[in-house]
Protein backbone atom coordinates (compact mmCIF):
# COMPACT_ATOMS: atom_id res chain seq x y z
CA UNK A 1 0.00 0.00 0.00
CA UNK A 2 1.29 3.52 -1.33
CA UNK A 3 1.50 6.28 1.69
CA UNK A 4 -1.46 8.12 -0.89
CA UNK A 5 -4.12 5.03 -0.21
CA UNK A 6 -2.80 4.38 3.49
CA UNK A 7 -3.85 8.25 4.04
CA UNK A 8 -6.89 7.46 1.48
CA UNK A 9 -8.22 4.51 3.60
CA UNK A 10 -7.80 6.39 7.23
CA UNK A 11 -9.49 9.43 5.56
CA UNK A 12 -12.30 6.89 5.01
CA UNK A 13 -12.23 5.20 7.99
CA UNK A 14 -12.69 8.81 10.25
CA UNK A 15 -15.11 9.65 7.40
CA UNK A 16 -17.07 6.28 7.94
CA UNK A 17 -16.48 6.93 11.68
CA UNK A 18 -18.30 10.10 11.55
CA UNK A 19 -20.92 9.31 9.94
CA UNK A 20 -22.15 6.35 12.43
CA UNK A 21 -21.35 7.94 15.20
CA UNK A 22 -23.42 10.95 13.44
CA UNK A 23 -26.49 8.51 12.99
CA UNK A 24 -26.46 6.95 16.72
CA UNK A 25 -26.62 10.31 17.56
CA UNK A 26 -29.63 10.64 15.91
CA UNK A 27 -31.03 7.44 16.93
CA UNK A 28 -30.53 8.78 20.47
CA UNK A 29 -33.51 10.89 19.81
CA UNK A 30 -35.38 8.38 18.39
CA UNK A 31 -38.15 5.35 19.10
CA UNK A 32 -38.14 2.65 19.67
CA UNK A 33 -35.20 2.24 22.21
CA UNK A 34 -34.02 -1.26 22.95
CA UNK A 35 -34.07 -0.70 26.26
CA UNK A 36 -33.47 -4.80 26.78
CA UNK A 37 -31.16 -4.67 24.18
CA UNK A 38 -28.59 -2.76 26.18
CA UNK A 39 -29.29 -4.42 29.59
CA UNK A 40 -28.34 -7.41 27.69
CA UNK A 41 -25.15 -5.68 26.71
CA UNK A 42 -24.50 -4.07 29.97
CA UNK A 43 -24.10 -7.52 31.24
CA UNK A 44 -22.15 -9.08 28.18
CA UNK A 45 -19.76 -6.79 27.76
CA UNK A 46 -19.50 -5.02 30.91
CA UNK A 47 -19.98 -7.53 34.09
CA UNK A 48 -18.07 -10.35 31.37
CA UNK A 49 -15.27 -7.70 31.54
CA UNK A 50 -15.12 -7.77 35.45
CA UNK A 51 -12.28 -10.63 35.80
CA UNK A 52 -10.16 -9.37 32.96
CA UNK A 53 -10.18 -6.02 34.57
CA UNK A 54 -9.77 -6.74 38.37
CA UNK A 55 -6.80 -8.70 37.16
CA UNK A 56 -5.46 -6.14 35.00
CA UNK A 57 -6.10 -3.53 37.97
CA UNK A 58 -4.39 -5.72 40.69
CA UNK A 59 -1.21 -6.73 39.40
CA UNK A 60 -0.93 -3.20 37.62
CA UNK A 61 -0.62 -1.72 41.09
CA UNK A 62 1.42 -4.46 42.35
CA UNK A 63 3.86 -3.69 39.68
CA UNK A 64 3.81 0.22 39.92
CA UNK A 65 4.26 0.01 43.91
CA UNK A 66 7.21 -2.29 43.29
CA UNK A 67 8.99 0.57 41.16
CA UNK A 68 8.09 3.32 43.25
CA UNK A 69 9.18 1.96 46.54
CA UNK A 70 12.30 1.48 45.19
CA UNK A 71 12.49 5.31 43.66
CA UNK A 72 11.10 6.47 46.73
CA UNK A 73 13.57 4.37 49.15
CA UNK A 74 16.49 6.61 47.69
CA UNK A 75 15.01 9.66 48.34
CA UNK A 76 13.94 8.66 52.03
CA UNK A 77 10.36 9.29 50.64
CA UNK A 78 8.75 5.95 51.31
CA UNK A 79 6.23 6.62 53.28
CA UNK A 80 4.54 8.75 50.01
CA UNK A 81 3.95 5.28 48.41
CA UNK A 82 0.27 5.52 48.46
CA UNK A 83 0.09 8.69 46.84
CA UNK A 84 2.22 8.07 44.04
CA UNK A 85 0.43 5.06 43.57
CA UNK A 86 -3.14 6.36 43.86
CA UNK A 87 -2.20 9.52 41.29
CA UNK A 88 -0.47 7.30 38.74
CA UNK A 89 -3.80 4.77 38.81
CA UNK A 90 -6.23 7.70 38.89
CA UNK A 91 -5.28 9.63 36.51
CA UNK A 92 -3.26 6.96 33.86
CA UNK A 93 -2.58 3.78 34.45
CA UNK A 94 -6.06 2.70 35.51
CA UNK A 95 -8.08 4.39 32.44
CA UNK A 96 -5.86 3.64 30.02
CA UNK A 97 -4.88 -0.28 31.11
CA UNK A 98 -8.67 -0.67 31.50
CA UNK A 99 -9.87 0.93 27.99
CA UNK A 100 -6.63 -1.01 26.17
CA UNK A 101 -8.18 -4.77 28.00
CA UNK A 102 -11.61 -3.93 27.42
CA UNK A 103 -10.96 -2.45 23.86
CA UNK A 104 -8.66 -6.61 23.43
CA UNK A 105 -12.31 -7.81 24.54
CA UNK A 106 -14.98 -5.95 23.62
CA UNK A 107 -14.23 -4.25 20.68
CA UNK A 108 -13.07 -7.54 19.04
CA UNK A 109 -16.29 -9.16 20.13
CA UNK A 110 -18.30 -6.28 18.85
CA UNK A 111 -16.12 -6.37 15.68
CA UNK A 112 -16.49 -10.06 15.08
CA UNK A 113 -20.50 -10.45 15.92
CA UNK A 114 -22.02 -7.56 13.83
CA UNK A 115 -18.94 -9.01 11.01
CA UNK A 116 -20.54 -12.45 11.16
CA UNK A 117 -24.28 -10.62 11.20
CA UNK A 118 -23.09 -8.75 8.06
CA UNK A 119 -21.20 -11.79 5.91
CA UNK A 120 -24.77 -14.17 6.62
CA UNK A 121 -26.89 -11.32 5.66
CA UNK A 122 -28.30 -11.08 8.57
CA UNK A 123 -28.14 -7.18 8.79
CA UNK A 124 -29.85 -6.71 5.45
CA UNK A 125 -32.89 -9.43 6.65
CA UNK A 126 -32.91 -6.84 9.46
CA UNK A 127 -33.31 -3.55 7.08
CA UNK A 128 -35.84 -5.70 4.96
CA UNK A 129 -37.48 -6.60 8.40
CA UNK A 130 -38.04 -2.98 9.23
CA UNK A 131 -35.60 -2.82 11.68
CA UNK A 132 -32.64 0.11 11.63
CA UNK A 133 -29.39 -1.89 12.28
CA UNK A 134 -27.81 1.27 14.01
CA UNK A 135 -30.78 1.33 16.63
CA UNK A 136 -31.26 -2.08 17.05
CA UNK A 137 -27.49 -3.16 17.10
CA UNK A 138 -25.07 0.33 17.38
CA UNK A 139 -27.31 2.28 20.08
CA UNK A 140 -27.36 -0.50 22.46
CA UNK A 141 -23.65 -1.42 22.50
CA UNK A 142 -22.19 2.01 22.66
CA UNK A 143 -25.05 2.57 25.44
CA UNK A 144 -23.79 -0.31 27.13
CA UNK A 145 -19.66 0.40 26.92
CA UNK A 146 -20.25 3.92 27.46
CA UNK A 147 -21.87 3.29 31.28
CA UNK A 148 -20.00 0.49 32.29
CA UNK A 149 -16.62 1.01 31.41
CA UNK A 150 -16.01 3.96 34.02
CA UNK A 151 -17.25 1.82 36.48
CA UNK A 152 -15.29 -0.81 35.45
CA UNK A 153 -12.10 1.67 35.83
CA UNK A 154 -13.62 2.80 39.17
CA UNK A 155 -12.98 -0.97 39.75
CA UNK A 156 -9.73 -1.54 38.46
CA UNK A 157 -8.40 1.55 39.95
CA UNK A 158 -9.73 0.61 43.72
CA UNK A 159 -7.79 -2.87 42.92
CA UNK A 160 -4.86 -0.96 41.46
CA UNK A 161 -4.56 0.51 45.12
CA UNK A 162 -5.01 -2.37 46.96
CA UNK A 163 -2.60 -4.15 44.98
CA UNK A 164 0.08 -1.19 46.10
CA UNK A 165 -0.96 -1.68 49.02
CA UNK A 166 -0.14 -4.98 49.60
CA UNK A 167 3.46 -4.31 48.11
CA UNK A 168 3.42 -1.83 50.83
CA UNK A 169 2.63 -3.60 53.65
CA UNK A 170 4.72 -7.14 52.86
CA UNK A 171 7.08 -6.11 50.92
CA UNK A 172 7.89 -2.28 51.87
CA UNK A 173 7.52 -2.42 55.63
CA UNK A 174 5.00 0.70 55.37
CA UNK A 175 2.06 0.45 58.02
CA UNK A 176 -1.03 0.26 56.74
CA UNK A 177 -2.28 3.87 58.44
CA UNK A 178 0.51 5.13 56.36
CA UNK A 179 -0.36 4.01 53.21
CA UNK A 180 -4.17 4.34 53.61
CA UNK A 181 -3.92 7.98 54.93
CA UNK A 182 -1.90 9.22 51.49
CA UNK A 183 -4.44 7.18 49.45
CA UNK A 184 -6.75 9.70 50.74
CA UNK A 185 -4.68 12.57 49.91
CA UNK A 186 -4.42 11.57 46.09
CA UNK A 187 -8.16 12.00 46.31
CA UNK A 188 -8.63 15.37 44.78
CA UNK A 189 -11.75 16.49 43.24
CA UNK A 190 -9.06 17.32 39.65
CA UNK A 191 -7.61 13.54 40.65
CA UNK A 192 -11.17 12.29 40.40
CA UNK A 193 -12.69 14.04 37.58
CA UNK A 194 -9.72 13.13 35.27
CA UNK A 195 -9.93 9.69 36.36
CA UNK A 196 -13.88 9.62 35.24
CA UNK A 197 -13.82 11.25 32.43
CA UNK A 198 -11.67 9.58 30.12
CA UNK A 199 -13.49 6.40 30.46
CA UNK A 200 -16.87 8.04 29.14
CA UNK A 201 -14.57 8.79 25.84
CA UNK A 202 -12.54 5.68 25.70
CA UNK A 203 -16.12 3.73 25.75
CA UNK A 204 -17.13 5.46 23.28
CA UNK A 205 -14.30 5.04 20.58
CA UNK A 206 -14.19 1.23 21.67
CA UNK A 207 -18.09 1.06 20.76
CA UNK A 208 -18.19 3.21 17.76
CA UNK A 209 -14.97 1.43 16.19
CA UNK A 210 -15.96 -1.76 16.59
CA UNK A 211 -19.37 -1.20 15.38
CA UNK A 212 -17.98 0.51 12.48
CA UNK A 213 -15.74 -2.16 11.54
CA UNK A 214 -18.00 -4.79 11.95
CA UNK A 215 -20.99 -3.67 9.78
CA UNK A 216 -18.31 -2.99 7.04
CA UNK A 217 -17.11 -6.23 7.09
CA UNK A 218 -16.94 -8.30 3.92
CA UNK A 219 -15.30 -11.09 2.79
CA UNK A 220 -16.35 -14.02 4.40
CA UNK A 221 -14.75 -15.30 7.51
CA UNK A 222 -11.30 -14.08 6.66
CA UNK A 223 -12.86 -10.63 6.51
CA UNK A 224 -14.37 -10.98 10.31
CA UNK A 225 -10.83 -11.89 11.71
CA UNK A 226 -9.38 -9.16 9.33
CA UNK A 227 -12.20 -6.33 10.61
CA UNK A 228 -12.09 -7.93 13.94
CA UNK A 229 -7.98 -7.27 14.14
CA UNK A 230 -8.40 -3.67 12.41
CA UNK A 231 -11.14 -2.76 14.83
CA UNK A 232 -8.61 -3.64 17.82
CA UNK A 233 -5.61 -2.06 16.75
CA UNK A 234 -7.55 1.38 15.66
CA UNK A 235 -9.25 1.30 19.26
CA UNK A 236 -6.34 0.95 20.71
CA UNK A 237 -4.53 3.67 18.90
CA UNK A 238 -7.31 6.16 19.26
CA UNK A 239 -7.72 5.69 23.10
CA UNK A 240 -3.92 6.39 23.29
CA UNK A 241 -3.93 9.55 20.46
CA UNK A 242 -7.18 10.46 23.12
CA UNK A 243 -5.63 10.12 26.48
CA UNK A 244 -2.94 12.25 25.24
CA UNK A 245 -5.08 15.08 24.51
CA UNK A 246 -7.53 14.57 27.28
CA UNK A 247 -4.38 14.81 29.67
CA UNK A 248 -3.24 18.13 27.78
CA UNK A 249 -6.38 19.63 28.41
CA UNK A 250 -7.06 18.38 31.96
CA UNK A 251 -3.22 19.88 32.88
CA UNK A 252 -4.51 23.08 30.77
CA UNK A 253 -7.83 23.28 33.31
CA UNK A 254 -6.69 22.10 36.71
CA UNK A 255 -3.18 23.78 36.43
CA UNK A 256 -1.02 20.81 36.95
CA UNK A 257 2.67 21.74 36.76
CA UNK A 258 4.33 20.03 33.88
CA UNK B 1 -52.15 -1.49 -6.74
CA UNK B 2 -49.44 -1.49 -8.99
CA UNK B 3 -48.59 1.48 -11.35
CA UNK B 4 -50.32 2.71 -14.50
CA UNK B 5 -49.49 -0.16 -16.50
CA UNK B 6 -50.98 -2.73 -13.27
CA UNK B 7 -47.09 -3.70 -13.06
CA UNK B 8 -45.97 -4.91 -9.06
CA UNK B 9 -42.10 -3.93 -9.91
CA UNK B 10 -40.47 -1.85 -13.19
CA UNK B 11 -36.69 -2.02 -13.55
CA UNK B 12 -36.24 0.85 -16.68
CA UNK B 13 -32.81 0.86 -17.80
CA UNK B 14 -31.15 0.45 -14.33
CA UNK B 15 -27.49 0.52 -14.24
CA UNK B 16 -25.53 -0.45 -11.38
CA UNK B 17 -21.95 -0.66 -10.70
CA UNK B 18 -19.92 -1.13 -7.86
CA UNK B 19 -16.59 1.50 -8.00
CA UNK B 20 -15.56 0.56 -11.32
CA UNK B 21 -17.39 -2.49 -12.07
CA UNK B 22 -20.86 -2.65 -13.63
CA UNK B 23 -22.67 -5.10 -12.28
CA UNK B 24 -25.78 -4.62 -14.56
CA UNK B 25 -26.24 -2.34 -17.56
CA UNK B 26 -29.84 -0.70 -18.96
CA UNK B 27 -32.04 -3.92 -17.33
CA UNK B 28 -35.63 -3.14 -18.02
CA UNK B 29 -38.22 -5.75 -17.23
CA UNK B 30 -41.48 -5.79 -15.56
CA UNK B 31 -43.33 -8.28 -12.86
CA UNK B 32 -47.16 -8.22 -13.42
CA UNK B 33 -49.85 -9.45 -10.37
CA UNK B 34 -49.58 -12.78 -9.62
CA UNK B 35 -47.06 -12.97 -11.68
CA UNK B 36 -43.72 -15.61 -11.01
CA UNK B 37 -40.75 -14.08 -12.60
CA UNK B 38 -37.49 -16.12 -12.47
CA UNK B 39 -34.16 -14.78 -12.97
CA UNK B 40 -31.40 -16.99 -14.49
CA UNK B 41 -27.67 -16.32 -14.68
CA UNK B 42 -24.39 -17.30 -14.14
CA UNK B 43 -23.00 -16.77 -10.22
CA UNK B 44 -21.88 -13.13 -10.18
CA UNK B 45 -23.69 -11.96 -13.67
CA UNK B 46 -26.16 -9.78 -11.31
CA UNK B 47 -28.87 -11.84 -10.44
CA UNK B 48 -28.76 -11.16 -6.84
CA UNK B 49 -28.51 -7.35 -7.17
CA UNK B 50 -31.08 -6.86 -9.08
CA UNK B 51 -33.28 -8.39 -5.55
CA UNK B 52 -30.73 -5.82 -3.46
CA UNK B 53 -32.20 -2.67 -5.62
CA UNK B 54 -36.10 -3.62 -5.70
CA UNK B 55 -35.58 -3.80 -1.95
CA UNK B 56 -33.47 -0.61 -1.85
CA UNK B 57 -30.45 -2.16 -0.17
CA UNK B 58 -28.54 -0.52 -3.13
CA UNK B 59 -29.14 2.13 -5.48
CA UNK B 60 -28.97 2.85 -8.96
CA UNK B 61 -26.44 4.56 -10.61
CA UNK B 62 -28.90 5.15 -13.48
CA UNK B 63 -32.91 4.32 -14.55
CA UNK B 64 -35.68 4.01 -12.45
CA UNK B 65 -37.28 1.29 -10.23
CA UNK B 66 -40.77 1.34 -9.57
CA UNK B 67 -42.55 -0.88 -6.89
CA UNK B 68 -46.39 -0.79 -6.96
CA UNK B 69 -45.91 2.44 -9.00
CA UNK B 70 -43.90 4.50 -6.71
CA UNK B 71 -40.42 4.98 -7.54
CA UNK B 72 -37.46 4.32 -5.10
CA UNK B 73 -34.31 5.11 -6.28
CA UNK B 74 -35.01 8.71 -4.08
CA UNK B 75 -36.60 7.29 -0.93
CA UNK B 76 -34.68 7.59 2.04
CA UNK B 77 -34.43 4.72 4.28
CA UNK B 78 -36.91 5.99 6.46
CA UNK B 79 -39.29 5.78 3.66
CA UNK B 80 -38.37 2.70 2.49
CA UNK B 81 -38.74 0.71 5.47
CA UNK B 82 -41.89 1.64 5.27
CA UNK B 83 -41.98 -0.02 1.24
CA UNK B 84 -40.23 -2.86 2.43
CA UNK B 85 -43.67 -4.06 4.79
CA UNK B 86 -45.07 -4.72 1.35
CA UNK B 87 -42.12 -6.85 0.03
CA UNK B 88 -40.87 -10.60 1.91
CA UNK B 89 -37.19 -11.19 1.38
CA UNK B 90 -35.77 -14.56 1.85
CA UNK B 91 -32.52 -14.39 1.99
CA UNK B 92 -29.11 -17.56 0.35
CA UNK B 93 -29.22 -19.64 3.08
CA UNK B 94 -31.91 -17.94 4.99
CA UNK B 95 -30.23 -15.38 7.00
CA UNK B 96 -31.91 -16.28 10.23
CA UNK B 97 -31.13 -14.22 13.35
CA UNK B 98 -28.75 -16.59 14.96
CA UNK B 99 -28.85 -15.40 18.42
CA UNK B 100 -33.15 -16.01 18.21
CA UNK B 101 -35.36 -18.66 18.41
CA UNK B 102 -36.96 -20.09 15.25
CA UNK B 103 -40.50 -18.69 17.12
CA UNK B 104 -38.66 -15.42 17.70
CA UNK B 105 -37.44 -14.99 13.81
CA UNK B 106 -40.46 -15.92 12.55
CA UNK B 107 -42.23 -13.46 15.17
CA UNK B 108 -39.30 -10.83 14.76
CA UNK B 109 -41.76 -8.18 12.52
CA UNK B 110 -44.66 -8.47 15.04
CA UNK B 111 -42.51 -8.38 18.18
CA UNK B 112 -40.63 -5.19 16.79
CA UNK B 113 -43.73 -3.52 15.81
CA UNK B 114 -45.41 -3.90 19.58
CA UNK B 115 -48.99 -4.34 18.43
CA UNK B 116 -49.83 -7.82 19.39
CA UNK B 117 -49.49 -9.86 22.70
CA UNK B 118 -47.01 -12.29 23.28
CA UNK B 119 -49.48 -15.28 23.40
CA UNK B 120 -51.00 -13.55 19.66
CA UNK B 121 -47.92 -13.87 18.31
CA UNK B 122 -47.11 -16.85 19.24
CA UNK B 123 -49.92 -18.21 17.77
CA UNK B 124 -49.88 -16.61 15.11
CA UNK B 125 -46.07 -18.09 14.54
CA UNK B 126 -46.90 -21.50 15.30
CA UNK B 127 -49.76 -21.15 12.76
CA UNK B 128 -47.42 -20.21 10.01
CA UNK B 129 -44.92 -22.80 11.32
CA UNK B 130 -47.56 -25.06 10.85
CA UNK B 131 -47.95 -24.20 7.27
CA UNK B 132 -45.02 -25.43 6.62
CA UNK B 133 -44.78 -28.62 9.00
CA UNK B 134 -42.47 -27.08 11.70
CA UNK B 135 -44.05 -26.53 14.22
CA UNK B 136 -42.06 -28.16 16.40
CA UNK B 137 -39.28 -26.48 15.71
CA UNK B 138 -40.61 -23.41 17.26
CA UNK B 139 -38.03 -23.25 20.18
CA UNK B 140 -35.32 -24.67 18.19
CA UNK B 141 -32.40 -22.20 17.11
CA UNK B 142 -30.99 -21.91 13.47
CA UNK B 143 -28.03 -23.88 13.55
CA UNK B 144 -30.41 -27.06 14.98
CA UNK B 145 -31.99 -27.02 11.52
CA UNK B 146 -30.94 -28.71 8.15
CA UNK B 147 -30.98 -26.28 5.25
CA UNK B 148 -34.58 -27.03 4.09
CA UNK B 149 -35.93 -26.39 7.24
CA UNK B 150 -34.17 -22.87 7.68
CA UNK B 151 -35.19 -22.14 4.58
CA UNK B 152 -38.85 -22.76 5.33
CA UNK B 153 -38.39 -20.74 8.13
CA UNK B 154 -37.04 -17.87 6.32
CA UNK B 155 -40.06 -17.77 3.71
CA UNK B 156 -42.30 -17.80 6.95
CA UNK B 157 -40.46 -15.14 8.81
CA UNK B 158 -40.86 -13.25 4.96
CA UNK B 159 -44.76 -13.27 5.13
CA UNK B 160 -44.82 -12.97 8.45
CA UNK B 161 -44.40 -9.82 8.06
CA UNK B 162 -45.20 -8.51 5.43
CA UNK B 163 -48.92 -8.49 4.12
CA UNK B 164 -47.41 -10.80 1.21
CA UNK B 165 -48.08 -8.61 -1.50
CA UNK B 166 -44.44 -9.37 -3.20
CA UNK B 167 -41.89 -12.19 -2.21
CA UNK B 168 -38.41 -12.21 -2.95
CA UNK B 169 -36.15 -15.32 -3.08
CA UNK B 170 -32.47 -15.43 -3.35
CA UNK B 171 -31.75 -19.10 -4.36
CA UNK B 172 -34.38 -20.45 -2.59
CA UNK B 173 -33.54 -24.12 -3.59
CA UNK B 174 -29.93 -24.23 -4.05
CA UNK B 175 -27.62 -26.58 -1.89
CA UNK B 176 -31.20 -28.92 -1.59
CA UNK B 177 -31.99 -32.08 -1.94
CA UNK B 178 -34.22 -32.82 -4.73
CA UNK B 179 -37.50 -33.48 -2.23
CA UNK B 180 -36.66 -30.35 0.00
CA UNK B 181 -36.36 -28.26 -3.19
CA UNK B 182 -39.76 -29.44 -4.19
CA UNK B 183 -41.52 -28.78 -1.07
CA UNK B 184 -39.92 -25.38 -1.13
CA UNK B 185 -41.15 -24.61 -4.98
CA UNK B 186 -44.69 -26.16 -3.95
CA UNK B 187 -44.75 -23.51 -1.09
CA UNK B 188 -43.85 -21.02 -3.51
CA UNK B 189 -46.60 -21.75 -6.11
CA UNK B 190 -48.88 -21.91 -2.99
CA UNK B 191 -47.99 -18.46 -1.77
CA UNK B 192 -48.96 -17.28 -5.71
CA UNK B 193 -52.24 -19.50 -6.09
CA UNK B 194 -53.64 -19.05 -2.86
CA UNK B 195 -53.10 -14.94 -1.69
CA UNK B 196 -51.99 -13.51 -5.24
CA UNK B 197 -48.46 -12.83 -4.26
CA UNK B 198 -46.14 -11.68 -7.15
CA UNK B 199 -42.48 -12.90 -6.81
CA UNK B 200 -39.25 -12.71 -7.76
CA UNK B 201 -36.86 -15.93 -8.13
CA UNK B 202 -33.79 -15.79 -8.38
CA UNK B 203 -31.60 -18.90 -9.40
CA UNK B 204 -29.25 -21.35 -11.14
CA UNK B 205 -31.61 -24.49 -10.69
CA UNK B 206 -33.46 -24.76 -13.73
CA UNK B 207 -35.91 -27.44 -13.19
CA UNK B 208 -37.02 -25.62 -10.19
CA UNK B 209 -37.08 -22.48 -11.91
CA UNK B 210 -39.65 -24.07 -14.48
CA UNK B 211 -41.58 -25.94 -11.76
CA UNK B 212 -42.56 -21.75 -10.21
CA UNK B 213 -41.87 -19.94 -13.02
CA UNK B 214 -44.45 -18.06 -15.16
CA UNK B 215 -41.67 -15.58 -16.90
CA UNK B 216 -38.13 -15.89 -17.33
CA UNK B 217 -35.14 -13.18 -17.62
CA UNK B 218 -31.65 -14.08 -18.38
CA UNK B 219 -28.72 -12.19 -17.28
CA UNK B 220 -25.60 -12.55 -18.82
CA UNK B 221 -22.59 -9.87 -17.88
CA UNK B 222 -25.27 -7.60 -16.27
CA UNK B 223 -27.17 -7.63 -19.01
CA UNK B 224 -30.53 -9.05 -19.89
CA UNK B 225 -30.02 -11.66 -23.21
CA UNK B 226 -33.75 -12.97 -22.74
CA UNK B 227 -37.00 -12.25 -21.30
CA UNK B 228 -40.22 -14.48 -21.98
CA UNK B 229 -42.27 -17.59 -21.30
CA UNK B 230 -41.07 -21.09 -20.19
CA UNK B 231 -42.11 -22.01 -23.99
CA UNK B 232 -40.16 -19.49 -25.44
CA UNK B 233 -37.04 -19.93 -23.42
CA UNK B 234 -37.16 -23.31 -24.26
CA UNK B 235 -36.79 -21.90 -28.20
CA UNK B 236 -34.42 -19.55 -27.31
CA UNK B 237 -31.24 -19.52 -29.53
CA UNK B 238 -28.84 -17.38 -27.46
CA UNK B 239 -26.10 -19.13 -26.51
CA UNK B 240 -25.55 -18.14 -23.19
CA UNK B 241 -28.93 -19.39 -22.37
CA UNK B 242 -28.86 -22.41 -24.18
CA UNK B 243 -26.01 -22.60 -21.25
CA UNK B 244 -28.10 -23.05 -19.09
CA UNK B 245 -30.78 -25.26 -20.46
CA UNK B 246 -28.67 -28.05 -21.03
Amino acid sequence: MTPAERLKSWVVEVQSLAQLTGRAGAALFQRPWYGKEMIEQMDLLGVGSLGIVILTGLFAGMALAMQFSVELASFGAKSFLGRAVTVSILRELGPVLTGLMVAGRVCSGIAAELGAMKVTQQIDAMRVLGTDPVKRLVLPRIVAVVVMLPILTVISDGMGVLGGFFISFFISRIGAPTYWSEVGQAFSFENVVGALIKPFLFGFIIAIVGCDHGLRTAGGTKGIGAATTRAVVFASVLILVANFLLTKLLVSVFGWAT
Amino acid sequence: MGDVTGDMITFEQVTCSFESQVVLKDVSFRVAPRETKVIIGASGSGKTTILRLILGLLKPEAGRILVEGQEISALSEEEMIVLRRKIGMVFQEGALFDSMTVGENVGYRLFEEGQLSESEIEDRVRHLLGFVGLEEAIDMMPDELSGGMRRRVAIMRALAAVDARMMLYDEPTTGLDPMTARTICDLIKRLRDAQGVSSVVVTHQMADAFRVGDRFLAIHDGQVVYEGTADELRQCRDEHVRGFLV
